[in-house]
C-alpha cells in the first residue's frame, strides 16, 4: 500500500476517533484538544505542504458538514494550518518534544484565532475575549496532547523522510 | 508508481493553498439555505459511511446487550417451565387417580390464516398448517386469547376451512367459569355474543368468564352440536346482564376474549387435551378408595359431566 495513502488514512482515522471519542473525554469546559489538527499537522509534517494542505481541507469540510452555518471555515483555517505546518517542515528539529508540542501549540492558536476572527467579522461573536480564555489554554493543551501523538508517529517511522 | 503529494513544488503548494483557501470562502459566503444544502451532501458524501458504521457497531452493542438480557430470561423462564411441568404432572397423577384425567394430552398446531370467506350462511377462514393434521369435524381452533372456531370441511392434510364463532347459525355449548352454569353460546354482533338457556333467577355477574363446556345441552329439537369441543378452553367475559320479568332466561352479553377482525395465526387443537376434560377411565373402586368421583366433585357430577 502506498505510503502516503497509508499515512493519510491512520491520520484521517486519529481525527475522527479522537474528535468522536476521547475528546469529550478530555474536554473541561469550553477548553479541549483538537484532534484534527493534530492529524492535519502530523501529515503536513510526514508528507508535506501540499498533503498538508489538501488534507487539512478536505477533514475541515467533514468537520463542516456538522455546523452547516460555519461551512468553509474550518475547511480554510485547517487548509492554512496545514500548508504553514507543511512549510515550517523544512526547518523542524524532530524528536524534541518540546518543539513538536510548542509548533502544534501556535498552529493551534492561529487556526482558533482566524475562527474568532471570522466570527467576529461576521457578527457571530467576540474575538480577544474568548481568544485568551479558551483559544489560548485550547491551544496548549493541544500542543500538550499532540507531543506523544507526534513520538508515536516517528516511531511508527511516518516522520522519517529522505527528501 | 504511486500517489505521492510530498514531492510537489512550492508553486503547486501555493497553487492548492489557493484553491483550497478560494473554495473554503466561497462556501463561506453562500447564502444561509445554501449553505446548509451543501453541507448535507458534502456530509451524505463524506461522513456518511462513517455514521453507517457507527450506527452499526452501536447496533451489535445493542444487540450484545439485548441478547445477554433474552439469555437470562430464557434461563428463567426454563427454571419456571421446569417448576411448571412438575406440578402438571402432580396434577395429572392426582386428576388420574380421581378417574378424571384425560388420557390423550392435546398439541396445538400453529397455521397461517390464507383467505378468509364471509358469506349471510357463514363466516369461514381457510387455515394452512406446518404439518399435516388429522382434521375432524369441530375441532376447535383457538388463538392465544381465546376459542375463535371450529373446523368446518378439511381441505387436504394441511389446510382446513374453519367456521369462525361469529358465523350465523352457530352455537357452542359454554359455562360460566365461577358458577359453572351452562349455556349456548349465538354470535350477535362483531366480537359479541348471547349466552342463551341460563335462567333468569341464576347467579351471572359482568366480568364473569365463560369457558367451552362438553355438556351436551338440547335447544329446539335438535343436540346443539359440541362434540369436538374439550371443556375450559377460553371464549369471552360478560359485559351485560339483564334479567326481563316476562322472560324465563338472562339476556347475558359475552365479549370474547379472541379477535375475529385480526387473524393471522390461529392453533388447531389436536386431541382432547386436558383443558378440564373428563372422558378418562374411571379408576377401580379399590384404586379411588371410598369416595367416587361424583361424589368427591358434586357440582361437575350435578352438571352432567361424564367421569
Amino acid at each position: 500500500m502506498n505510503r502516503f495513502l497509508r499515512t493519510t488514512a491512520l491520520l484521517g482515522l486519529l481525527a475522527l476517533l479522537g474528535d468522536t471519542l476521547l475528546a469529550p473525554l478530555l474536554t473541561f469546559g469550553h477548553i479541549g484538544p483538537d484532534f484534527s489538527l493534530i492529524a492535519v499537522a502530523i501529515l503536513a509534517l510526514a508528507e508535506g505542504a501540499f498533503a498538508g494542505t489538501v488534507g487539512g481541507f478536505v477533514l475541515g469540510l467533514v468537520i463542516d458538514t456538522a455546523s452547516p452555518d460555519r461551512l468553509g471555515l474550518s475547511s480554510l483555517s485547517k487548509s492554512l494550518a496545514g500548508f504553514a505546518a507543511g512549510r515550517a517542515r523544512a526547518r523542524f528539529n524532530f524528536g524534541i518534544p518540546a518543539v513538536e508540542g510548542t509548533t502544534v501549540a501556535i498552529l493551534a492558536l492561529g487556526h482558533d484565532a482566524l475562527h474568532l476572527l471570522v466570527l467576529s467579522w461576521t457578527g457571530r461573536g467576540a474575538f480577544l475575549e474568548p481568544l485568551f480564555t479558551a483559544a489560548l489554554p485550547s491551544a496548549l493543551y493541544t500542543g500538550l496532547v499532540a507531543i506523544p501523538l507526534i513520538r508515536a508517529a516517528d516511531l511508527l517511522g511516518l516522520l522519517n523522510r529522505d527528501d | 508508481m504511486g500517489l505521492n503529494l510530498a514531492t510537489h513544488t512550492r508553486r503547486n503548494e501555493n497553487l492548492a493553498v489557493a484553491v483550497c483557501a478560494a473554495l473554503s470562502i466561497g462556501l463561506l459566503a453562500l447564502p444561509s439555505a445554501d449553505r446548509i444544502r451543501v453541507a448535507g451532501v458534502l456530509g451524505t458524501v463524506l461522513t456518511g459511511p462513517y455514521d453507517r458504521f457507527a450506527a452499526f457497531v452501536a447496533d451489535v452493542g445493542r444487540v450484545r446487550r439485548d441478547n445477554a438480557s433474552l439469555r437470562a430470561e430464557v434461563a428463567a423462564l426454563n427454571v419456571d417451565r421446569g417448576a411448571a411441568e412438575r406440578l402438571r404432572r402432580e396434577r395429572d397423577e392426582l386428576r388420574q387417580a380421581l378417574g378424571l384425567l384425560d388420557a390423550a394430552p392435546a398439541d396445538l398446531v400453529p397455521c397461517e390464516v390464507q383467505r378468509r370467506r364471509v358469506a349471510a350462511s357463514a363466516s369461514l377462514i381457510l387455515v394452512r398448517s406446518v404439518e399435516a393434521v388429522a382434521w375432524e369435524r369441530y375441532q376447535p381452533v383457538i388463538t392465544v386469547e381465546g376459542l375463535v372456531g371450529r373446523v368446518h370441511t378439511p381441505a387436504g392434510p394441511s389446510a382446513a376451512w374453519v367456521e369462525l364463532l361469529n358465523s350465523p347459525g352457530v352455537g357452542v355449548s359454554c359455562q360460566l367459569v365461577r358458577t359453572g352454569l351452562p349455556g349456548i353460546l349465538h354470535p350477535r354482533e362483531g366480537d359479541e355474543f348471547d349466552l342463551a338457556l341460563v335462567g333468569r333467577d341464576e347467579d351471572v355477574e359482568i366480568g364473569d368468564r365463560v369457558v367451552t363446556s362438553d355438556v351436551g345441552l338440547l335447544q329446539g329439537e335438535a343436540a346443539v352440536p359440541q362434540d369436538a369441543l374439550p371443556r375450559g378452553l377460553p371464549v369471552g367475559v360478560v359485559v351485560a346482564v339483564e334479567s326481563p320479568p316476562e322472560q324465563l332466561f338472562k339476556e347475558i352479553r359475552v365479549k370474547s376474549l379472541a379477535s375475529f377482525s385480526r387473524l393471522d395465526v390461529v392453533f388447531a387443537v389436536v386431541g382432547r387435551g386436558d383443558w378440564l376434560t373428563t372422558i378418562g377411565a374411571r379408576p377401580d373402586s379399590a384404586a379411588a378408595g371410598a369416595a367416587s368421583p361424583d361424589t368427591a366433585f358434586p357440582d361437575t357430577a350435578a352438571a352432567g359431566v361424564r367421569p
